[in-house]
Order: structure tokens, then sequence, then C-alpha cells
């Protein structure tokens, strides 16, 4: 199973404006720590923006970049990936939900949904096509990449693929901490584009190998932070045009290998 | 699409526990909802409840699973054979060649709900037994399921709201069609919880009365619960099966928690489901409707529908047996079409008492004695995501 990147795009504190996060990927500066602005994606118009959350949000800064003026938006399917979704409104619905009068406002029961950055992107976006919102928890990454590549391979549609999480609020801090929002988007597609990245191919569980880390220490920390962080090396490789293979974290506490082309090393 | 058969399946709902238990009762028009109270909550209320889930048992190295969620997984799972015919899937095809799609809306929320009203105000923490991941995490139904079946392949949980368990059988259609797996086990789970009663409260979507999918003085839904579970492999041309024949995925593009009023969304989804099954609207002869009892749901996918179908095809919502199992009610309706096609019957739609004049569907009031080919099972959810599946012989 193979497909072609197309695009990328990550969003996270000290990676949130694009050429010095590309510089970063390519090795060329260090990660250092800068407090995330607050975002505001420029699809999603004003009135939209402010019955959002910061996950939501995240998710769409990233996703925004992927898409085409020359897309036909009824060929694009989207792939929303989170481990544990919007665990600020988790909290804040379980928080009203413990108080005596129970009350819950519609607008936080809705956005509950965990494919509400789904929902909120294909109204902005105006994407009629098919959209799945998922979770692997920490295999999140490597489970979401089978279904984006399953989606491109049998479907036949352009998959814009998004990997998002958003660290917790104080209570549920201590059941699962993730120490950096991180947003990793990719456009992913059956032919190469102009401006391809490369060609991924999905081999399948690994025994052997270990995990992968980013090239750029600086990274690691980002890499730990949540499961999007799984996806850093992939795209330390795609920026590099270092291709080669890539272990991601997999079901059940194992590993999941695939590989990467560059444009120059594929016959297309 | 290449079929897949169909070859086990397994439901709970609050009309009962296995297959027969729900034939029967929409053989006999028997609904699951009784009005009552469930803990916590301050309202009465219509509910498709499940009984004895909280006298599950798990084993021992599985104990931090524990909550209504997984307890409502495992009864399926408990149930129709179920177990064994995975476990003889399993020596056929091998444990990592078997996916797993399972979708649920708001997986053990339950358990979150209980850890903040016992939070110790003074201690600022959730209770210290309190197993987040293994309860909450939208995947932790995806890892009790995988770890209680023996299943090694690729997987993930769905949550897309009301169609998540719809979509479960177009992600494992994809994974066999792609070969990530052989065979796969789908499934959907969801569980009476405070966050959706209150919830579709807030938005006025709760009946009062009974749900009344379809009719002129339909005003809300009633919330239920159900599990249940499908296993899907190559279709073998050789004998009379169950088929899974075509999906049909969209986007409203719309509105966070309104239908576009027009059916857009179902109309793409439905379209999409009889190409990918390379059939014509005529070829199909029963519809499950997503037909939850809102004013805006019933009017736009009656409107989708007839658009496609015109009026004659037979169509009908069950949630007036089950309620509406939200997450679940994809794979609960799955599995009524397919009882319908091995039954050779069409489900009436109940407490549908005066026809609203704007839907102009051929919905029977009364359960049909029908042989059918293909039939449909409409789900949509929240965030304008809808499904659409084509099961058949």
């Amino acid at each position: 199973m193979t497909v072609y990147i197309n695009d990328l795009s990550v969003i996270a504190p000290g990676l949130v404006e694009r050429d010095p996060a590309l510089a970063i990927l390519r090795g060329d500066r260090e990660w250092a720590f800068e407090e995330m602005p607050s975002l505001k994606p420029k699809m999603l118009p004003a009135n939209e923006r402010r019955r959002t959350t910061n996950l939501i949000r995240l998710a769409l800064e990233s996703i925004q970049h992927l898409v085409r003026a020359s897309d036909d938006l009824e060929r694009v399917s989207t792939v929303f990936v989170s481990s544990d979704g919007d665990l600020e409104i988790t909290d804040k619905l379980c928080m009203a939900l413990a108080q005596d009068d129970k009350m819950v406002s519609p607008t936080l029961f809705h956005n509950s949904v965990h494919n509400a950055p789904a929902g909120y992107w294909s109204i902005a976006a105006a994407m009629q096509g098919p959209s799945t919102s998922i979770s692997a928890a920490n295999a999140s990454f490597a489970s979401g990449l089978q279904e984006a590549v399953a989606q491109v391979a049998v479907d036949g549609n352009t998959v814009l693929f998004v990997a998002y999480d958003y660290p917790a609020p104080l209570l549920l801090k201590r059941l699962r901490h993730f120490s950096h929002p991180m947003a990793i988007a990719l456009r992913l597609g059956s032919k190469a584009e102009d401006d391809a990245y490369g060609r991924l191919e999905l081999v399948g569980r690994e025994v052997h190998d270990d995990l992968s880390y980013c090239k750029n220490d600086s990274l690691q920390a980002l890499q730990e932070a949540s499961p999007v962080g799984a996806g850093l090396p992939l795209l330390e490789a795609l920026v590099r045009k270092q291709g080669g293979q890539i272990i991601l974290p997999y079901l059940r506490g194992e590993k999941f290998k695939v590989t990467v082309s560059l444009r120059g090393q594929i016959n297309d | 699409m290449q079929s897949l058969a169909v070859t086990a399946k397994t439901v709970i709902t609050a009309c009962g526990k296995g297959q027969q238990d729900l034939l029967e009762a929409l053989q006999q028009g028997r609904s699951g909802l009784r009005r009552q109270r469930i803990p916590g909550l301050g309202f009465e209320s219509w509910i498709g409840k499940v009984g004895a889930v909280d006298e599950v048992e798990f084993k021992p190295d599985l104990q931090d699973f524990k909550c209504r969620n997984n307890q409502l997984a495992q009864m399926a799972l408990d149930h129709d054979n179920f177990l064994s015919s995975v476990e003889s899937a399993n020596n056929r095809y091998g444990e990592e060649r078997i996916g797993l799609f399972i979708g649920t809306s708001t997986s053990g929320i339950a358990e979150t709900e209980k850890a903040y009203r016992a939070v110790q105000q003074d201690a600022d923490r959730l209770p210290d037994d309190f197993k987040f991941m293994e309860t909450h995490n939208i995947a932790s139904l995806l890892d009790y399921v995988q770890q209680v079946l023996g299943l090694q392949g690729p997987g993930h949980t769905i949550s897309t709201a009301c169609s998540s368990s719809a979509k479960v059988f177009a992600a494992a259609y994809r994974s066999i069609a792609c070969g990530q797996c052989d065979a796969a086990v789908v499934g959907g789970v969801d569980s009476l919880c405070l966050t959706t009663l209150y919830g579709f409260n807030a938005l006025q979507l709760i009946s009062d009365g009974l749900c009344k999918p379809f009719d002129i003085n339909r005003s809300g839904i009633n919330i239920g619960e159900a599990a249940g579970f499908v296993l899907l492999e190559p279709d073998d041309a050789a004998n009379r099966q169950l088929k899974l024949k075509g999906y049909g995925e969209s986007s409203d593009a719309y509105h966070m928690s309104s239908p576009h009023p027009e059916g857009r969304g179902a109309v793409q989804a439905i379209t999409r489901a009889l190409e990918n099954a390379a059939l014509q609207a005529d070829d199909i002869d029963y519809i499950n409707l997503h037909g939850t009892a809102t004013l805006n749901n019933d009017s736009a996918e009656a409107q989708g529908v007839f658009k496609i179908f015109g009026g004659e095809t037979l169509c009908s919502s069950t949630k007036g047996f089950t309620g509406h199992t939200l997450g679940a009610a994809g794979i609960t309706e799955a599995i009524i079409t397919l009882l319908a096609l091995e039954y050779d019957f069409v489900p009436g739609n109940l407490n549908l008492e005066r026809y609203d004049p704007e839907v102009r569907l051929n919905i029977p009031q009364e359960n049909q004695k029908a042989r059918l080919t293909n039939v449909m099972s409409n789900n949509f959810g929240f965030g304008g995501t809808n499904c659409s599946l084509i099961f058949g012989w």
C-alpha cells in the first residue's frame, strides 16, 4: 500500500510559523519552547470561532494549510485523529454534571462529540466528502495513517489526515498528561502532485527495530509530549529528504513500520 | 465493492439480550423503552435501559476496564455464540489478520462523571482508583474488546456521534480491501450517562413522551443504550449468505447540531452507497431510517430519501423499540436490517400514530411480511456526519 505525501503541516509551541518550523525539522535550528499564541484559523468565520475550543482551533489551524483551490471538494476525505479528544470539554461537562443543578450548555454538549473539529472543518471549508474521527490511544498516529492510506487506496479520494491532542485541564492532568499541544497534518493521494514530499508505504508490525526518534535532539520533548509527537520523525524524514524506515508506536504496545521514499528515488 | 459476508452477529438492547430477544420484540411490536430515572438524573424520561449490566463480571487481569460501557460490550460478546465464532475465525485467518473497528460516542464518560462528583474539595483530585484510560478514553473499548477476543490485527475506535458504529463497516471494508487484514470484527457500544441525557435535554431534543418517529406530533428522542458486534469475512459465493454490499459516507457541512434542512448530506451518503454497491434505487426493498423523532432529523431525512427513492420503497425507524442508542445506533440498526433480511419482514414504525403529510414515504405502522433482497440502513450524527449502508443476500 503506497500513497504520496503531497503536503504537510505541524503546529506546536515553537512550531507555529511554517518556515521556522521547517528549518527546525531540517535540523538548521534548535527547537525551543515558546508559548503558543491564541490560534485563529483563518478559514473559520469569527462567529464560529467564538464557539470553538483550543483543541478545535488547533486541528483546524493545522489542516487548513492542506487544501488547494483546485480541489474537487466532493473528492476530498478527512481523517481526524485524536487520542483523547477535547479534555477541556470533558472537564467542563463533568464539572457541570457534578453540580446540583447539572446545567449543561447546548454548545458545550454539541462540541463534546469527538468529531466536533471535523464538523467545524466541514462547515468552514464547505467539504461534503467522507470524514472520520478516530482514536487508538497511544497508537493513534499509526492507526490513523492506516485508515488514511486505506481511504486513498480504496475510495480513491485525496485524504487530509490530521492528528492532534491538547493538554488536559488540572483535574485530568494526573490521569492523562500531555506536556504540549500539537497537531500534524498530511495531504495524501494516490498520485504525486507537483510539490510532493515523497511516497509513504505502510509495511506492518515491527518486532526487531526500535521506535524512531527525532534526529534533531531538541525536538525530543515535543515528540514525547503526546501520541501526536510520534509523527515528528516522519516529518523530519520528509523535510530533510532522507528516505528510509520510521518505526511508530502501535496497538497493544507494539511497533509499526512505515517507509518513506523521496522524489527522485521514486518512479513517478 | 466486492461484498463481504456477515458470518456472526450479536446485539444487546433494551429489547433484550441476543438476536432472538430483539427479533421477538420486533415481531411482536414490543418496545424496550420505560419511563424511568437513572442514578443522578433529576427528571424522568423514557429510556431504553439494559438490565443487569452492572452484574457483568470481568476477568481478574481486565478489572481496570470495568465500567458500564465495557460491561455492555462484554454482555454482547457473551451472546449468540459470538466468542466461538471469532475463535474459529482466529484459527482460520490468524489473530493478526483480523481487524477490529468499533464505534462509540461517549465511551465510559459515566465513570468520569462519577469521579468528578467524588472530587475531594480539599484534595482537589479525582479518586485514586479512577481508571480514566481504561474506561473513558475513546479507545478503551478497542483495547478491551481486542484483549477479550485475542485479536492482534489493525483497528481503531470511530467516534462520530450517532454515525459511529455505521462507519465501522466502511473502515473494515477498506482495511480488508487493501490487505491490512483478511476479516474484521465491527461493533458499537454506547451506554447511559448523564452527559447525553442532560446534553440532549439542554438542546430540547428529548421527548416528554415516547418517541414517535415521522409522526406529525413527534417531539424528540428517547435515549437508549446498546452494544452489538458483527463478524465480516470474505464473501463465499458458493453459499447464500448475508452480505455487506455497500457503504456511503458524507458530511453535511451545514451546522453542528442540525441536519441540512433538505437532507443534502443524506442524499450524498445514500447516493454513494448505491454507487458503491452498484445498485439502483429500485433495487432497495427496505430502508431502516435514522428516524430519531426530532422535528428536524425526520423532516430532512424524509426529503432526502424521497428525492432518491420516491414514495414507494418501504421504510421505517426502529427507534421506538430501542430508543436512540447514539454511538451504537449504527450497529443496532445494521443488525435489525440483517434480521429483516433473514426472517422476511419489514419492522413497523413503532409509535407512529398520525402521519406527517410532509413525510411522503411509505412507512408501515405494523410489521409486513416481505421477502427482501437488498436493504439500507441510514445513520446521521452531530457535526453533520452521515453514513448509509447496504446489506443483502
